[in-house]
């Protein structure tokens, strides 16, 4: 069996605030500046996949990921955690809202290199565009699995997966091959390889692979961009404690919590 | 032109929650000068037939898959001229959306949270950037959207009873073998008052404190991400884009630094109260009310003010 996990790193947005948002001409905003991170999600399908190797014989790893050179060092950890193969597309294009685009670069390596489980992120920034697992299952026609939080062996064509609907849990037993589109999973850290891991897969080597451009004919190209306004009033309380709650009440929550 | 509204009941949503999507979103069609369809998925047992407007369709499936759902709405849609399909607010919303954009070669935008029409051009916006920035995106006919947090609507649309037709699921589900329901979150329910955690609150008991006075008074309550991620609350407890959406009366943060991905969660309350350390957390800016102190100095004073005043 093989399991296939698309992975992206991206800025640490939340390390910015509002007020230092700048959209530039060319509808972007500089974030050169921030570390890069793992996507929550692909941090949760990688360690998810660790795991679930560790329960059935001879699961071949694949980590796949569309960016920039600077991505290597965390696929240099993957291989070092016991991913088999770990797979870059190099781009200079702007693939930010060109869920197309990614979906069939996908779908092009995944031709050559055919798997039995893909493990997606359900959206990433910075295009937030949620659509890729959707279109690589369409492309592929695979049924889809979505809102993952946690999978596990059944045997070796069908697979246990639980999922999230409207906040309840529901389980299903799916058969192979599939995709699934992870959410908030519980395990959401990916470990960290050690020394003796790391030297062990000094020899491990990163693959490379071609970006396929498509036309994004389904999904547009944004025409603007904006800063959202999410200024309210900001009254300050100058007093502190116990005062500060009773004039909070008496002045705004008394009357708000009569009308509820 | 005719739009199309698919809709969702479920295990946990009311009829009236849906009820309210629909009036929503049967509003802003009439802004733009649309007729409408609806089609409900639901288990058809639990459907109640004297909520809805207009010509309803309801769609009973047994199997919880979003591929299944949109092969139930392509064969729908077969021979029927829909200019517009507008998927309202679900945990499926953006997967059905993009299947049926490429079954029916639709252009599509996911995340939708406002929608305007000028002449024939239709223009959404959504975020990006993680909830940082408004994207806008010129769609032109015939188009499908997923919709997000649009719970009313300026036109009120009253008083056309709905005409129901039942369809029969006829999509393979063969690759789904079973499916069973592993926890039934029915806490779910949206409450006039939020109390929301975060990472300021440094103790695991204070967390849970904040829950049981929230659940004892009748109120929601929710946390961030990294609190959740750390173990001292439960997924399904997540704010925000990647958890639950807000729309209470009064929504209290405490100990939060306001990052878009959460901000999204309450950024429709009436009114933000926030409990900081941090004048000049992201937060205090978008928030109604603030409070500059340690929450160990305000949680009890707080909570017995809510208690006396909700008991008054």
């Amino acid at each position: 069996m093989n399991v296939f996990v698309t992975c992206k790193f991206c800025p640490d947005l939340d390390r910015m605030k509002q007020s230092d948002f700048v959209v530039q001409e060319e509808m972007g905003v500089d974030t050169h500046f921030l570390p890069n991170i793992l996507n929550c999600y692909d941090e949760s399908s990688l360690e998810l996949s660790l795991r679930f190797g560790e329960t059935v014989k001879n699961l071949e790893k694949t980590a796949f990921t569309i960016g920039p050179k600077t991505s290597e060092q965390v696929l240099d950890s993957l291989l070092a955690l016991g991913f088999e193969h770990a797979v870059r597309v190099a781009t200079e294009y702007d693939v930010r809202f060109r869920p197309e685009t990614i979906a069939a670069t996908i779908c092009n390596y995944l031709h050559d290199h055919p798997q039995d489980l893909l493990v997606l992120g359900r959206e990433a920034p910075l295009g937030n565009n949620a659509a890729t697992a959707q279109l690589v299952a369409s492309y592929l026609n695979l049924p889809l699995i979505s809102a993952v939080v946690d999978f596990s062996y059944r045997d070796e064509s069908s697979i246990s997966v639980t999922f999230q609907h409207e906040g309840s849990l529901y389980r299903q037993e799916v058969s192979l091959p599939c995709v699934f589109s992870m959410e908030n999973a519980t395990i959401s850290k990916l470990r960290m390889p050690t020394l003796r891991q790391r030297m062990k897969a000094k020899n491990c080597t990163i693959e490379y692979a071609q970006l396929e451009q498509k036309d994004s004919s389904l999904f547009p190209l944004p025409i603007a961009m904006r800063i959202p306004n999410r200024r309210r009033l900001s009254s300050i309380s100058q007093k502190k404690g116990k005062d500060a709650v009773y004039e909070l009440f008496e002045k705004d929550l008394k009357k708000r919590l009569e009308e509820v | 032109m005719r739009l199309l509204f698919v809709l969702q009941i479920g295990k946990n949503d009311t009829v009236q929650k849906v009820r309210k999507q629909q009036r929503a979103l049967a509003g802003l069609a009439t802004e733009f000068s649309c007729d409408f369809d609806t089609v409900i998925v639901c288990d058809a047992t639990c459907f109640e037939e004297t909520s809805f407007i207009g010509d309803v369709f309801i769609l009973g499936i047994k199997i919880l898959n979003p591929k299944t759902i949109a092969g139930e709405i392509v064969r729908f849609l077969k021979d029927k001229p829909y200019q517009g399909i507008l998927i309202g607010e679900d945990t499926f919303a953006n997967d059905i959306a993009v299947l049926l954009a490429y079954e029916k070669q639709l252009q599509c935008i996911t995340n939708v949270i406002d929608l305007q029409r000028i002449g024939n051009s239709f223009t959404f916006t959504r975020f990006a950037y993680s909830n940082n920035i408004y994207v806008d995106f010129q769609v032109r006919k015939p188009f499908v959207v997923s919709v997000r947090t649009l719970s009313s609507s300026k036109t009120k649309v009253e008083g056309i009873r709905g005409n129901y037709t039942y369809l029969e699921s006829k999509t393979n589900t063969d690759a789904i073998r079973g499916q069973e329901i592993v926890l039934s979150n029915d806490e779910i329910v949206q409450k006039e008052v939020l109390f929301a955690c975060g990472m300021g609150i440094r103790k695991r008991e204070d967390i849970q404190k904040i829950r049981t006075f929230a659940q004892t008074h009748g109120f929601s309550f929710g946390v961030t991400r990294p609190v959740a991620m750390r173990g001292w609350a439960s997924i399904s407890e997540i704010i925000g884009v990647s958890g639950t959406i807000f729309s209470p009366k009064i929504c209290v943060t405490i100990g939060v630094s306001g990052s878009a991905a959460f901000y999204v969660g309450i950024e429709n309350s009436e009114c933000i109260v926030t409990i900081n350390t941090d004048e000049s957390a992201t937060i205090i800016s978008q928030s109604d009310r603030v409070i500059i102190d340690s929450y160990e100095n305000v949680l009890d004073h707080l909570l017995t003010q809510f208690s006396q005043t909700t008991h008054e």
